[in-house]
């Protein structure tokens, strides 16, 4: 029996576990070892003296196997996916050489017992296979981790183990296909169905008769198949898998990520006395004794350029995608002083603002410069390039999207209440005068953003309702006509109380003193301190909240007019108050608790509190409060893979933060709707850019559309018309003017009423379906 | 609402690099205030070089880095977004130390074990590829006086006839039962006219010495300290003074080397030697016979899976090899003081000796008279002996707990050591003098039940008898060797419980008391506790 492995130096440990574990079975059985790295790499002197009298038969280095573009190939995959590779022309290797019998192994498998049936199997099987999983259960941790995660997305069988007997004819098949198909698409690649050497097996089956799978439990036992496996020990200290197989291998996966430890520790969380936990310090004591702490950080050296500098994913997916690069530079891990080389290149160009990837977004699709490709150009050019770009195509400010004011109004019912949020800073103050200059209002940030890349939609100019100024008693007059026409259900002022002081109170008092004004409100405390960089987060405070049980009375004293109002908001006669950041409350079930007191003596109702998701958030019933609201953007809508920052081209060169797609939150909720066990009301924005507030340093939704934005709402209404009861179908929009974070259905001169149109829109059409 | 701290915080959660519990202990004002601990080193932890977890230094990554100091951003932002990949180190060591633990062995447990901490510290002197540091103790031989050391010895004989004792520690100072075992031992020689010499390993160890450097014991003659002495130059005292040994009696080995002992005994070849089995080490080094310090392991073949996984299996392939040298080289007497103990000893150690025995450290004189003696409630349960795992502490504490606050019982810990817990502490320190204490104790405080739950097997148990001895009622377990197999033979005395589940419940279902009272009934028997010195050779 041939046995080969395949490495970076790094796993040497793992693998010298590996043979020694498996010799001591199998002392005749030949191990390989396949080390994709330079042995320039290896200069630990010790360990390099170690390797000649390693338990391994042969030791070979990838610049030993016949690849065809060698440095080009290698490049392009990620130290895993190099891994893996591998493993095809080497198995092609070994039956060019004549080799009848031959096991591919992982690493960081362990044997602990005879692995004899083996040999009796691939005489009548030309493929072993090892499944993930043999059997179910239906815990839904298990169903998530091991069945969707793992077995779905990455594979059926667990390629950490391969038999093949290359003198039975399917064997050989195999192993051709299987050797052509890693040469050319061994790759993590989920969103083409790509999994490495691994998902490809999931077409044996299909493809070849001759195969095995092999049932036996005591085989590749790991941590995505130990809920269904137990381990035992026998009288006579044999590991037994379910009581009765001989455990004959171990796979150690995620030792070195942690995820491995984690998943025992997941597992051993009620059952202290497992065996598992005994394997695992086992593994864990022989890799230090054979040079883990030496060598387990070793970084391989297709992992650098030749200068040292990392490679990053990017770096590789980029040279991947372009056969101009590829042919540019065929040796693209060298460093050269005479021609340039792709460190070099990568440094000046800025490839990945290229649009160039995989899957451009709509978006940037309508704005791609003329490519430079592979061309020296130097920021300051890509900069002119951009703005002339920016001249030529941003003059016509309206989109096609653009909706007049229409004659009709909301003529249904509406299923949902959708309330919008109402920021109050469009008048001066005499705080904002000293604190940012004399009239200052939100209109000051507002009109100072500049676009930060091609297709940014900055500034944001006002349509109808012009540069407001709030002291105008018909602006308000006009903007619930607006709201109501639209089908917008009410306001949520935000109110910004200071321990006592008000500030920007003018706009609510308005409200509240003219009774004509009629349209339901309510309350949201903006609770945080006002700072320099409007994010309630930094050193430097203008005015602060005190949290005391005194204040938490004052506060609610202070809000009673509003409480008594008629057109509050209520559910279930109970007035809602949400509260903006319950992390800021010392002591949130105290300040519930001092309301609701106050409340039900002076018989305004037990309030109905919600808390906004925003900072530092969990169940609002374990903190006295009655819900939550989704704070979009905060908390899940600023997740990593809704990201698209590196597909922008950027052209001021000091931007620092992150662009988002729009498309890909929409998606995101319709994909993943989430329920809570706790009432949640949900949340949708138009549109979200604070650029005017932190200019080259704003973050962006990228893309945000009329379209996109009806779809959002409507998702959240219809999953508020089935969660919640009909006296508390309300959801919410972030926000009704909400200037400086591009927030805002108020008509603007790029959309007109096209964010208002498609509200109405969304409450006309819903109901229709609804009723038809 | 600033995003980009926002956007820190989850660069920071997503890391694996922030400990909240390791800020919150090392910050107990950010505790007090309850903050977010994250949001408080975004916002000022890093400006006051708090240390976001054991693994990332902020006041070292800064002071290193000058060029990050001086951007003046925070350091751990800089270390996930480029310091990493640019190859920066988070700390001085460049390691992560504190990783999400791959050492997943239950700590608590082997820690007990004085083994396992050996094992541990060898293991960190020892780097891959280089030979392992010697961890022998220091001894300037040159302060070793070999000619001072015989006059010593010559000035105080006493006797015409020696004999030679051998064990791991200085049996005059130390407490246990191979200690007293010994002292009976030689008192009883010396009753004979015959004096003593006792060695022990100058360094003290938890297994047998596999080093190669040279080997030192400690010398006592008739229970005087005579001197340190390297190993090699033990006999020639003997020839070269004309010492007359009669007898070698070894009574434990741990921290000898092997082929000292055995160079020693083939060195008086016509001479008894008395192997005393006090406990399973030449079974195994971690003579409780726990795999891991966890499970009773039945002391499978070394070669099993069990021994694989186990702590101390790599080691008991040495220790097993050096045992067999040392049967294969001599002719011994092994000795264990229970059937239990030898049958067990002859089929687990798979050495062979010249002849066996069995020899009780203690008999128990039954009393004539059993008057019945009905306890009031509550009844009266005590753990008895050494609060550790391995005897079974762990249990009995699970006990106390589950039957807090029952009146029909109240527990008792009588023992060395005290331990918190649902029990009253009785402190039984046994002296030399005082031999027998627990059991006047336990007489005294009219213990009912006294629990016996050792998870490994017991060659003998001396709580077993003082137990017995003090009228209680016993309880214990399928695998505590000794203490189990009288109570088969002695099926009146007490019970044994299935496991630990089955302990409980007999005392959440009242069967217990039911138990108690019958034998009580029937006369609770109480004994005198005798030295055993029955005549071997």
């Amino acid at each position: 029996m041939r046995i080969f492995t395949s490495i970076t130096l790094n796993y040497l440990p793992k693998a010298r576990i590996l043979a020694r574990t498996l010799k001591d079975f199998h002392p005749d059985w030949e191990i390989d070892l396949l080390i994709n790295d330079q042995s320039s790499n290896f200069e630990p002197e010790n360990s390099k003296l170690l390797l000649d009298e390693e338990l391994f038969d042969r030791i070979i280095w990838i610049d030993q196997l016949e690849i065809p573009e060698r440095e080009s190939w290698i490049f392009k995959h990620t130290i895993v996916e190099l891994c893996t590779a591998v493993k095809g022309i080497y198995l092609q290797q070994l039956i060019n050489e004549g080799i009848k019998k031959i096991l591919y192994i992982d690493p960081d498998i362990a044997v602990f017992n005879d692995l004899s049936p083996l040999t009796d199997l691939l005489n009548n099987h030309a493929i072993l296979l090892t499944p993930h999983l043999l059997d179910f259960t239906d815990n839904k941790r298990s169903i998530q981790d091991n069945e969707i995660a793992g077995t779905l997305r990455h594979g059926i069988f667990n390629l950490g183990f391969l038999g093949i007997n290359a003198e039975r004819i399917e064997g050989k098949k195999f192993a051709g296909w299987w050797e052509k198909r890693l040469l050319d698409y061994c790759y993590a690649d989920y969103d083409k169905g790509l999994f490495t050497d691994q998902k490809w097996c999931d077409l044996i089956p299909s493809f070849f008769n001759d195969y095995f799978i092999i049932r036996d439990p005591g085989y590749d036992v790991a941590s995505w198949n130990l809920d269904c496996r137990e381990l035992s020990l026998n009288n006579d200290g044999m590991l037994l898998v379910n009581e009765k197989y001989p455990l004959r291998f171990y796979h150690f996966t995620g030792y070195d990520s942690g995820a491995g430890a984690n998943a025992i520790d997941e597992f051993t969380k009620n059952n202290e006395k497992t065996i598992i936990n005994e394997i695992w310090g086992w593994y864990h004591r022989e890799l230090i004794a054979n040079g883990h702490n030496e060598i387990g950080n070793f970084q391989s050296a297709y992992s650098k350029f030749e200068n040292g500098k990392m490679i990053t994913n990017d770096m590789r997916r980029v040279y991947k995608n372009r056969p101009d690069l590829q042919s540019k530079f065929d040796q693209p891990f060298n460093i050269s002083n005479r021609h340039i080389d792709y460190y070099t290149w990568w440094q000046t160009n800025d490839p990945l603002a290229e649009g160039l990837d995989s899957k451009p977004e709509e978006m940037i699709n309508h704005h791609i410069l003329p490519s430079a490709q592979g061309e020296h150009v130097d920021f300051t050019q890509r900069q002119a390039q951009v703005y002339t770009y920016l001249l030529n195509n941003e003059k016509d400010n309206r989109s096609k999207d653009y909706k007049e004011l229409t004659v009709e109004s909301i003529d249904v019912d509406k299923l949902v209440k959708l309330i919008a949020f109402y920021l109050p800073q469009y008048h001066p103050i005499p705080e904002n005068d000293e604190w940012w200059g004399k009239g200052f209002t939100e209109w000051t940030n507002v009109t100072r953003a500049v676009p930060q890349f091609p297709g940014h939609y900055q500034p944001h100019l006002p349509g109808e309702l012009g540069f407001y100024d709030l002291r105008i008693k018909d602006v308000q007059h006009r903007q619930i006509e607006l709201a109501k026409q639209y089908g917008i259900h009410g306001f949520s002022f935000y109110y910004y109380w200071f321990a006592g002081k008000k500030l920007l109170a003018l706009p609510i008092n308005q409200f509240q003193e003219n009774r004509d004004m009629d349209f339901p409100f309510c309350l949201v405390w903006a609770n945080e301190n006002w700072t320099r960089r409007w994010d309630g987060l930094e050193n430097e405070i203008l005015i602060s909240q005190i949290h005391t049980p005194e204040m938490d009375r004052d506060f609610i004293k202070d809000i009673e007019i509003y409480l008594q109002d008629e057109r509050y908001i209520r559910i279930n006669d109970r007035p809602i108050i949400i509260v903006y950041r319950l992390d800021s409350l010392p002591n949130p079930n105290r300040t519930a608790h001092i309301w609701r007191d106050y409340c039900i003596s002076r018989h305004l109702g037990n309030p109905y509190l919600i808390a906004a998701q925003t900072f530092g958030f969990d169940d609002p019933r374990s903190v006295g409060f009655d819900a939550a609201v989704q704070f979009p953007p905060h908390n899940q809508f600023q997740d990593e893979r809704l990201r698209i920052t590196s597909k922008a081209n950027i052209a001021n060169p000091e931007y620092s933060s992150q662009i988002y797609s729009y498309a890909r939150v929409v998606e995101h909720i319709q994909t993943f709707p989430k329920t809570p066990p706790y009432p949640l009301f949900k949340t949708a924005f138009p549109a979200w850019d604070n650029e005017p507030r932190r200019p080259g340093r704003g973050t962006v939704y990228a893309g945000s559309s009329p379209l996109l934005y009806k779809q959002w709402l409507r998702t959240i209404s219809e999953w508020t018309l089935e969660h919640h009861s009909e006296k508390s179908r309300f959801v919410f929009i972030n926000a009704w003017n909400e200037w400086a974070e591009g927030a805002h259905l108020e008509p603007d001169q790029k959309y007109g009423y096209a964010y208002l149109q498609a509200t109405m829109d969304m409450l006309k059409s819903m109901f229709i379906d609804k009723n038809t | 609402m600033l995003l980009k701290n926002l956007y820190h915080y989850f660069l920071i959660v997503r890391s694996g690099l922030f400990d909240r519990e390791f800020y919150l202990k090392n910050n107990p004002d950010v505790r007090a205030v309850d903050a977010d601990p994250i949001l408080h080193y975004i916002k000022w932890g890093w400006k006051e070089n708090r240390d976001p977890s054991s693994n990332f230094d902020t006041s070292w990554y800064l002071e290193t880095y000058e060029d990050i100091k001086n951007a003046g951003i925070n350091p751990l932002i800089h270390f996930i977004k480029l310091g990493q990949s640019e190859g920066r180190i988070p700390n001085p060591t460049g390691k992560e130390k504190d990783k999400k633990s791959n050492d997943v062995i239950n700590k608590d447990l082997s820690l007990n074990n004085p083994l396992a901490q050996q094992l541990k510290i060898q293991s960190e002197s020892k780097s891959y590829g280089k030979k392992s540091r010697s961890n022998q103790a220091y001894i300037d031989e040159s302060l070793l006086d070999i000619d001072k050391l015989i006059d010593k010895i010559n000035k105080n004989r006493l006797f015409d006839k020696y004999m030679i004792t051998i064990s791991h520690d200085n049996y005059l100072k130390e407490v246990g039962g191979v200690q007293v075992k010994l002292l009976d031992r030689i008192t009883q020689f010396k009753q004979n006219q015959m004096g003593d010499f006792h060695i022990y390993p100058t360094q003290r160890l938890f297994s047998l010495n596999h080093g190669d450097s040279p080997f030192f014991i400690d010398l006592l003659m008739d229970g005087n300290y005579i001197g340190t002495i390297n190993s090699n130059d033990f006999v020639d005292i003997f020839s070269s003074q004309k010492i007359e040994i009669s007898q070698i009696e070894i009574h434990h080995t741990m921290g000898f080397k092997m082929d000292f002992i055995i160079e020693l005994l083939q060195h008086f070849e016509s001479h008894t030697k008395l192997f005393w089995a006090h406990d399973f080490f030449s079974i195994c080094p971690n003579y409780f016979l726990m795999r891991n310090d966890r499970e009773y392991c039945n002391a499978p073949d070394v070669d099993s899976n069990a021994c694989r996984i186990c702590l101390y299996g790599e080691l008991r392939h040495k220790h097993t090899n050096e045992f067999k040298h040392l049967f294969d080289s001599i002719n011994m007497h092994v000795i264990t003081p229970s059937e239990f103990a030898l049958d067990f000893w002859k089929e687990k150690s798979g050495l062979k000796a010249e002849q066996y025995s069995v020899v009780p450290h203690t008999v128990l004189n039954w009393k004539e008279q059993n008057i019945p003696i009905i306890s009031q409630k509550p009844i009266k349960i005590a753990y008895v002996g050494h609060p550790i795992y391995q005897k079974g502490w762990h249990t009995f504490k699970k006990l106390t707990e589950t039957q807090n606050n029952n009146p029909d019982y109240r527990f008792f810990q009588f023992s060395n050591i005290e331990q918190k817990g649902n029990f009253e502490f009785i402190e039984i320190a046994v002296t030399k003098s005082n031999r027998f204490l627990m059991k006047e104790e336990l007489s005294h405080h009219q213990i009912d039940i006294a629990i016996l739950w050792s998870l490994c097997p017991e060659t003998f148990s001396f709580t077993l008898y003082e137990s017995l001895a003090a009228g209680c009622y016993i309880i214990t377990n399928p695998y505590s060797g000794n203490i189990q197999n009288f109570l088969i033979d002695n099926p009146q005395r007490g019970l044994i419980a299935e496991n630990e589940e089955a302990l409980i419940q007999l005392f959440s279902s009242g069967k217990i008391i039911e138990a108690v009272k019958n034998y009580q009934n029937n006369g609770r028997p109480t004994a005198d506790f005798v030295i055993n010195n029955e005549k071997i050779v």
